[in-house]
C-alpha cells in the first residue's frame, strides 16, 4: 500500500521531512509511526495503517509535496515497480551536471556533454554560454594523437582534404614517387579514411605533426568559388612552418624555360609553355593550356580544358572556367572569374565575373 | 437666573466664541475670508462648560463646528483667527483652516465621526499610562449616522477607556432634520453599547455643569466611557446662507438663548465680558492680518542615487520562515519599547476565553499577547476603528502597530489613513506626528477567492505622507521592521505576503547571478549578472516567479535579465530603475495586483520624464477579479511561464 502525504495545512503544499524511523525493508506493524514532516504551523506524524515491510525514496531534510507517496508498505520485503519508478524520477531531477556558482545555458551544456568536457573547467565563471565553451575548446581541447607516428621523415607528406581534389593529389604524389603519404587531414571528423589512407584528424593536429618531424603538406581542396580562402589556408600552412611542395603529374607538359612557384598542382595533360611564369599555390588542371610568356598570379585556378593564348597576364585568385579561352595579350586583374566556355578578348578589371 | 459671578469663566469663554464667530461672519461678508464657516452660535456653553472640568492630561477632538470648543480649551483667539484667515501663524499654519484646528490638547477634523476612534485610542493610552487623562470627543446629531462612531463606542466599552463623547444634538444635520436621520432612542443606543448615558441641555446651565462634571469625573476615576447628550440649537445656518429651517423656530430659539438673554439684561459684568471679548477679537484680527499668507505646500523628492553591495543572505540561523522572522522582530521591539502596542483581529495566543492557541490568522503574532500582557489585543471586526485607535495611540506617543487580517479588508481603513493618520502631520503644519504601522498580508495563489486574495496596493499608492513598504523573500523582514521602527515619524503601510509567510527566507539563489541590496533606508534588491539585456521591475513576492523565468531565459536563449525589486513601493525612488533601464533599454514590469494607474505606471511615467526611451516595454499584472478556482487563479496572476513568454517577446 502507499502512504500519501495529506494536506494538513491550508497555507502550504510542501513540507519538510523531519524524521524517518525505519530502514528500507524493515518490518512494521499497524499503528507504528513511520516518520514525521513539518508544516509552517506544526509537525505531523505519519502512521502505518497496516503492517508489512516499509520502503521510502526520501531522506530526512528533503521536501515532499501534498499528494506524493512518502512510504510504500509491502506484504513481502520486496519493493515493486511503482517504487522503482519513483526512485528513478526523483534521481532524474537532481542529476544534471552542475558547475557550482554558475548558470549554464542549454546549448552550452549540450556542447559540454558532446565534447566530454569536465564542467569543473569553467569554475569561477558566473554564466556559461555556448561561445564560452567554444572558446574553451579552442584553447584546451585535447587532441587525439593516437594515429600519429612517433617520428616523421623529411619526405613524408600529409594531404589535407579527404575527397575529390585530394584524391587527384594522392594519385599525382604516388605517380611521382618522391614523397610518402603518411595520412590525411580533414575538418570533418566523421571521415575516417580515403583511398586507403587514414584520416589522422583535423587541422588542430598540425602542431603535433610538426613536433614529430613532419615537414610537408599538400592542400587537397580546390576551394571552388572561394579562392581567397585557399590563399588564406596556404598562408596559414606557411605560418605553421610547413613546406608546401609542388606536385606535378608525370604526364603534364612543361617547357624547361617556364618558371614555376611553390605549392603548385599541375594535373595530367596540362601544358605550360615557354617562358611562362606561374606563381605560388596555383592549380593548372587537366588538359589546360598556359601558352608561352603568360604570367599567372598566385592562388589562381586554371580549370580543365581552359586555353590561354600567349602573353596573357592573369592576377591572383582568379578562376578560369572549363573550356574558356582568352585572346593573346589580354590582361585579367585579380579576383576575376571566367565562367565555363566564355571567350575573353578584352582586359578585365579586378573582381570581374564573365558570364555568357 | 444665572449666577454670573460663579459662572464668569464659563461666560467669558462662551462670549469670546460668540463674538469671534460673529466677527468671522462680518469678515466673510466683507470678502476677507474664504472657505467654510460652520458657526456654533447658540451652542457655545457646551464647550465652555466641558473645559471647566478638564485637567492636565485631558484631550479634546472636535468636528467642523469646532471654534467654540477650540476657544474654550485653548483661549487662543489669535491662532484661530489667523488660521481662518489662512495665515502662517494660524494654529494649523494656515493649512487646516476652520475645520482642522490644532493645539496642545486639541485636534479637529471635518470628517464626520472620524475622530471618535482616535479619541478612543488616546483614552486607551491614558489608561495604559494611568495618568488620569480623559479623552473628549464632540459630535453632532448628524454624526450618529456614521458607523465608525459605534465601532468606537463598542471598543471603548470593551476596553473600559476614559472617553467622553459629547453629542451636541441641535436637531439638524446640515439641512436634514433629526426626524429623518435617526431611528430609536439615543439613550438606548448608548446603553446598548455599555456606555454610561447622560442627558442635559444648553438652557439649564446648572444641569449642564452637573452632568458634565459627573460624566467626566466618572470617566477619569473609574475608567467608565460616557456619552453625554446635550440638547441644543444652532442659531445660524449650517454653513453660510444655507438655513432651511422654519423661520419662527429660529426666532424662538434666539429668544431662548441664554447668552442673548444675558446680553439683553445689560448686566455690568456681562457688558465688561463683552467688551473684553471684543478687544480680544479685534486684537486677533490685527494679529491675523499682520501674519503672512500661507505659502503652497511642497514635498521633497524621494529620488536619490543608490549604490549596491552584496546581500549576505541567510545564515543557518536565519533559514527560518518569514512569518517567524517577523514575529522575532516584533518580539524584540516589544521587549525594547514598553510603549509598543499591537491590536488586530485574532492575534492573541491563548486567553481566558479559549483553550487552544491561535496567534494570528497567519501565525505571525504567536505568543506575543502572553509575553506582553495587555499590549497585544484582539479586537472586534472593526478595521476602521482598529486603524483609528492605532492613530490615537500614535498621537499619544506610542509606536502603534495595527494588524489588518487580510489586505483585502484594507478598503475599510482608507478613510482613517487618508483623511486622518497621514493628513494630520500635513494639515496641522507638522505640529503632530502619527508613528503608526499598519501591517497586512496581500496576495493570492492560495485559492481563497475574489475577496481574500487581492493585492490592493494601488488604492493606497500616492497618499501624501504615507510610506508603503512591501516585504519580499530576500530582504530580511527583521531588517525592514527594525529600520521602520527605529526612525518612524509618519504612517507606514507594510504589505506582507501570504505565500511568503510560510517560505524560508532567501531561498535558493540563481547560480551565477549577483544578489545585491541598495544602501537605501529600506533596501532595494537587485539580481543581476554580466551584460544584462532586459530589466525586470517588480515588488513583493513576484520576484521569485521572475527569477524562475530569468533562469529559464538564460538557459534557453543565453540572455541575461536583471531584476530590480524595491522594498519601499511608495514614495518611489526612481534612481535604481533609471540605472537599470538606461543600461538595458528593455523593460518588463510585473505586478500581482492591478496594473492600471498603479506602481508600474508611475515608474514608467517617471522614467519617460527623465528622458529614458526604452526600445520595448511590457507590463504584466492582474486587472481582473480573482477566481476561486486555484488553477485559473495561478494562470491569471503573473507566473513564471507568463513572465518567460514576455521576456521572449522582449529579446
Amino acid at each position: 500500500m502507499r502512504v500519501v502525504i495529506p494536506k494538513e495545512s491550508v497555507s502550504d503544499d510542501n513540507y519538510k521531512i523531519t524524521e524517518i524511523v525505519y530502514e528500507n525493508g524493515e518490518q512494521v506493524s499497524e499503528g507504528d509511526i513511520l516518520g514525521s514532516f513539518e508544516t509552517s504551523k506544526a509537525d505531523f506524524d505519519i502512521e502505518a495503517e497496516q503492517g508489512g515491510y516499509v520502503y521510502t525514496n526520501y531522506k530526512v531534510g528533503e521536501t515532499i509535496s501534498v499528494g506524493d507517496v512518502f512510504f510504500f508498505i509491502y506484504e513481502e520485503p520486496k519493493p515493486d515497480q511503482e517504487f522503482m519508478q519513483q526512485k528513478a524520477s526523483l534521481s532524474e531531477t537532481s542529476s544534471q551536471k552542475e558547475v557550482s556558482g554558475a548558470s549554464i545555458s542549454k546549448k552550452a551544456m549540450a556542447l559540454i556533454e558532446k565534447e566530454g568536457i569536465d564542467p569543473g573547467a569553467f569554475a569561477g565563471k558566473k554564466l556559461i554560454k555556448e561561445k564560452d565553451v567554444h572558446d574553451w575548446i579552442a584553447a584546451n581541447k585535447q587532441l587525439d594523437t593516437s594515429l600519429l607516428q612517433d617520428q616523421y621523415n623529411a619526405n613524408d607528406v600529409v594531404v589535407y582534404g579527404a575527397g575529390g581534389h585530394g584524391g587527384m593529389c594522392i594519385d599525382i604524389i604516388k605517380a611521382v614517387g618522391e614523397l610518402n603519404i603518411v595520412g590525411l587531414l580533414d575538418g570533418d571528423s566523421t571521415k575516417k579514411s580515403y583511398m586507403g589512407y587514414k584520416v589522422l584528424g583535423t587541422e588542430a593536429l598540425i602542431p603535433a605533426l610538426i613536433e614529430r618531424g613532419l615537414k610537408k603538406l599538400v592542400i587537397g581542396i580546390g576551394f571552388v568559388g572561394n579562392l581567397p580562402k585557399r590563399q588564406k589556408m596556404y598562408s596559414r600552412m606557411e605560418d605553421y612552418g610547413l613546406e608546401l611542395p609542388s606536385i606535378i603529374h608525370p604526364n603534364a607538359l612543361i617547357e624547361p624555360s617556364a618558371v614555376l612557384g611553390q605549392g603548385l598542382q599541375v594535373m595530367a595533360g596540362a601544358v605550360i609553355g615557354s617562358n611562362a611564369k606561374v606563381e605560388d599555390n596555383c592549380i593548372v588542371n587537366c588538359n589546360s593550356v598556359v601558352s608561352h610568356d603568360c604570367i599567372i598570379g598566385h592562388s589562381t585556378h586554371i580549370t580543365p580544358g581552359a586555353v590561354l593564348a600567349g602573353h596573357i597576364t592573369i592576377g591572383d585568385r582568379c578562376t578560369i572556367g572549363m573550356a574558356s579561352t582568352a585572346y593573346i595579350g589580354v590582361k585579367i586583374a585579380d579576383d576575376c572569374t571566367l565562367s565555363n566556355g566564355v571567350h575573353v578578348f578584352k582586359d578585365l578589371e579586378k573582381g570581374t565575373l564573365v558570364n555568357h | 437666573m444665572i449666577d454670573i459671578q460663579t459662572n464668569k469663566s464659563i461666560l467669558q469663554k462662551a462670549f469670546l466664541s460668540r463674538t469671534l464667530e460673529e466677527r468671522l461672519l462680518e469678515l466673510y461678508n466683507e470678502g476677507k475670508l474664504n472657505g467654510t464657516v460652520h458657526t456654533c452660535v447658540g451652542q457655545e456653553l457646551i464647550g465652555a462648560v466641558v473645559s471647566e472640568y478638564m485637567e492636565a492630561n485631558d484631550h479634546v477632538v472636535s468636528n467642523h463646528r469646532g471654534h467654540g470648543h477650540y476657544l474654550a480649551v485653548t483661549e487662543d483667539a489669535r491662532g484661530l483667527m489667523a488660521e481662518v484667515m489662512g495665515r502662517m501663524d494660524g494654529c494649523s499654519g494656515g493649512i487646516g483652516g476652520s475645520q482642522h484646528l490644532c493645539n496642545d490638547r486639541f485636534l479637529s477634523n471635518g470628517i464626520q465621526g472620524g475622530m471618535s476612534p482616535i479619541a478612543t485610542g488616546i483614552a486607551l493610552s491614558n489608561k495604559l499610562k494611568d495618568n488620569k487623562g480623559v479623552s473628549i470627543a464632540f459630535i453632532g446629531d448628524g454624526t450618529l449616522g456614521e458607523g465608525i462612531l459605534y465601532e468606537s463606542m463598542n471598543l471603548a466599552a470593551i476596553w473600559e477607556v476614559p472617553v467622553v463623547i459629547v453629542l451636541e444634538n441641535n436637531g439638524y444635520a446640515q439641512s436634514t432634520s433629526f426626524q429623518q436621520t435617526f431611528s430609536g432612542s439615543v439613550a438606548q443606543r448608548v446603553k446598548g453599547f455599555g456606555l454610561d448615558y447622560y442627558q442635559c441641555d444648553t438652557w439649564d446651565l446648572e444641569g449642564l455643569k452637573n452632568t458634565m462634571s459627573e460624566a467626566i469625573a466618572n470617566a477619569r476615576e473609574n475608567y467608565k466611557p460616557a456619552f453625554v447628550e446635550v440638547t441644543t440649537y444652532r442659531l445660524n445656518s449650517h454653513s453660510k446662507g444655507d438655513d432651511n429651517r422654519h423661520a419662527e423656530e429660529v426666532v424662538d430659539y434666539k429668544a431662548k438663548d441664554l447668552l442673548n438673554q444675558l446680553k439683553a439684561s445689560g448686566d455690568d459684568t456681562i457688558v465688561a465680558i463683552l467688551a473684553e471679548a471684543r478687544d480680544k477679537v479685534d486684537e486677533a484680527v490685527v494679529f491675523g492680518e499682520g501674519s503672512p499668507l500661507r505659502t503652497p505646500l511642497t514635498r521633497p523628492t524621494a529620488d536619490r542615487p543608490v549604490s549596491y553591495s552584496p546581500s549576505v543572505g541567510a545564515s543557518d540561523g536565519e533559514a527560518k520562515r518569514i512569518n517567524e522572522l517577523i514575529y522575532e522582530q516584533l518580539k524584540s521591539h516589544f521587549t525594547d519599547d514598553e510603549s509598543a502596542m499591537l491590536i488586530g483581529e485574532d492575534i492573541e495566543w491563548t486567553n481566558e476565553f479559549t483553550e487552544f492557541d491561535y496567534g494570528g490568522a497567519f501565525k505571525v503574532t504567536r505568543d506575543l499577547s502572553t509575553l506582553f500582557k495587555g499590549r497585544v489585543r484582539n479586537t472586534p471586526i472593526s478595521e476602521q476603528a482598529i486603524t483609528g485607535i492605532g492613530t490615537g495611540l500614535a498621537l499619544a506617543g506610542h509606536k502603534a502597530l495595527v494588524e489588518i487580517m487580510f489586505g483585502d479588508f484594507m478598503t475599510l481603513t482608507l478613510d482613517q489613513l487618508l483623511q486622518h493618520a497621514t493628513k494630520f502631520e500635513l494639515m496641522f503644519d507638522g505640529k503632530v506626528q502619527v508613528p503608526l504601522i499598519v501591517r497586512t498580508p496581500m496576495g493570492g495563489k492560495r485559492g481563497y477567492g475574489p475577496t481574500h486574495s487581492q493585492s490592493l496596493e494601488k488604492y493606497f499608492f500616492g497618499i501624501p505622507n504615507l510610506t508603503m513598504v512591501a516585504l519580499n523573500g530576500r530582504v530580511a523582514p527583521g531588517l525592514i521592521y527594525q529600520r521602520i521602527l527605529s526612525e518612524i515619524k509618519n504612517p507606514h503601510l507594510v504589505i506582507e505576503n501570504k505565500v511568503l509567510y510560510t517560505q524560508k527566507f532567501d531561498q535558493d539563489r540563481l547560480p551565477g547571478f549577483d544578489y545585491e541590496l541598495s544602501d537605501e533606508h529600506l533596501p532595494t534588491l537587485k539580481i543581476s549578472s554580466d551584460d544584462p539585456e532586459i530589466s525586470v521591475f517588480c515588488y513583493g513576492e513576484m520576484h521569485y516567479s521572475a527569477e524562475a523565468a530569468v533562469k529559464d531565459l538564460f538557459e534557453e536563449e543565453e540572455v541575461v535579465c536583471e531584476i530590480i525589486c524595491p522594498s519601499q513601493v511608495y514614495p518611489v525612488n526612481i534612481e535604481p530603475f533609471m540605472e537599470s533601464a538606461s543600461l538595458t533599454g528593455k523593460i518588463l514590469i510585473v505586478e500581482e495586483g492591478s496594473g492600471e494607474g498603479a506602481w508600474g505606471s508611475e515608474v514608467l511615467a517617471r522614467l519617460i520624464e527623465r528622458g529614458v526611451r526604452p526600445d520595448k516595454v511590457i507590463r504584466l499584472s492582474n486587472n481582473e477579479v480573482i477566481p476561486c478556482s486555484l488553477d485559473a487563479e495561478l494562470r491569471q496572476i503573473p507566473n513564471a511561464a507568463r513572465i518567460l513568454e514576455a521576456l521572449n517577446q522582449l529579446v
